[in-house]
């Protein structure tokens, strides 16, 4: 009875400390359920009217719009790569959400933007001070 | 054209005039003055909707780059003047006219060869007395002629503009920039001049 007792008081100290370490760092443990991602857009101008974005890492899903007014566009190019075109007034912040499968980990994504055309058409040709970041909100 | 189809143009035309819709469906471009001339010429894109004003003693001219094989519109809207206006090829030889007199306020004309081609507004007014400014608007853009869209999103995130049809990539990029390169811009000129810039769709 008393060996029980100091039991469940081990598997309630393990426990805890499983909690806190996933909440401050997934690569111990990484999420058992699909996890919700965000692309965030930092951009230097405030009239980009149209992105290429290359994602790469594994098992992406539900990919959607940021922003009701973002027309979006995307194709897988190979097993660890989606490709996507979003179009619309866009603005630095959210540019799209993903859920990413169970058992990955944020670091295992990265999203570099391949094109960026003005709101008037343009491509740009310069990209200095662009990047998406990955987040989990 | 029929009164019926010539009555749903210009529903569609006021409606690209309407505020919010216009800003998505294509820019406004003022005439830009002096522009009496093609030299001078106010410059358009497809999908613009073009605005002046004209006296009997004014002409208007506005240039844009049309792409081979374009079913191009021109859409005027409704004026209590007498105005005309005509399409002009890049040599200035006319190949479309539409007069009040015959209440034409639609042409239609398939571009043959990529150019820098001219509209050229005026008003007939042989009153006499005075002749004030008068306002006018016009929209350029094409007929719904069916693109693959699908097809040319895949050629776009592959990489490989090259697996269009060269035509079609022709038209593509001289919505945009017309650099002979197919790009991101160029999609998204098509998109907003055939009034597709929406949001809210996944595709």
């Amino acid at each position: 009875m008393e060996l029980n007792a100091r039991g469940r008081r081990l598997a309630l100290t393990l426990l805890g400390a499983a909690t806190a370490a996933a909440c401050s760092d997934n690569t111990i443990f990484p999420p058992r359920s699909a996890t919700v991602v965000r692309l965030d857009l930092v951009t230097p101008q405030t009239d980009d009217g149209a992105l290429v974005i290359a994602l790469q890492g594994p098992e992406v899903s539900n990919l959607a719009p940021a922003s009701p007014g973002y027309l979006t566009y995307s194709r897988d190019h190979g097993p660890r790569e989606a490709r996507i075109i979003v179009v619309g007034d866009l603005k630095a912040g959210p540019v799209l959400t993903l859920n990413i499968a169970p058992g990955h980990q944020l670091a295992e994504y990265t999203a570099t933007i391949q094109q960026v055309a003005t709101r008037s058409d343009a491509l740009r040709d310069d990209l200095t001070g662009y990047c998406l970041t990955v987040t989990a909100p | 054209m029929t009164s019926h189809l010539r009555h749903a143009r210009l529903a569609a035309l006021l409606v690209v005039f309407a505020g919010p819709v216009a800003a998505q469906a294509g820019r406004s471009t003022p005439e830009v003055e002096p522009n009496d001339a093609a030299q001078t010429a106010t410059l358009a894109r497809l999908g613009d909707t073009i605005s002046g004003t004209v006296n009997p003693f004014d002409i208007d001219y506005f240039a844009v780059q049309l792409a081979g094989g374009t079913p191009l519109v021109l859409i005027a809207a409704p004026v209590p003047f007498c105005r005309d206006f005509a399409l002009l090829d890049p040599s200035g030889n006319r190949l479309a006219f539409g007069n009040c007199v015959e209440e034409i306020d639609t042409l239609q004309f398939t571009i043959p060869v990529t150019g820098r081609y001219l509209i050229r507004v005026t008003q007939f007014d042989d009153a006499p007395g005075e002749h004030p400014q008068r306002p006018y608007a016009l929209h350029i853009g094409t007929n719904p002629v069916v693109i693959d869209v699908a097809r040319v999103v895949d050629a776009l995130l592959a990489g490989d503009p090259a697996a269009l049809d060269p035509a079609l990539r022709q038209r593509l990029d001289a919505y945009g920039n017309a650099n002979g390169v197919l790009d991101v811009g160029d999609f998204r000129a098509y998109l907003r001049a055939e009034g597709l810039l929406r949001g809210g769709k996944w595709n």
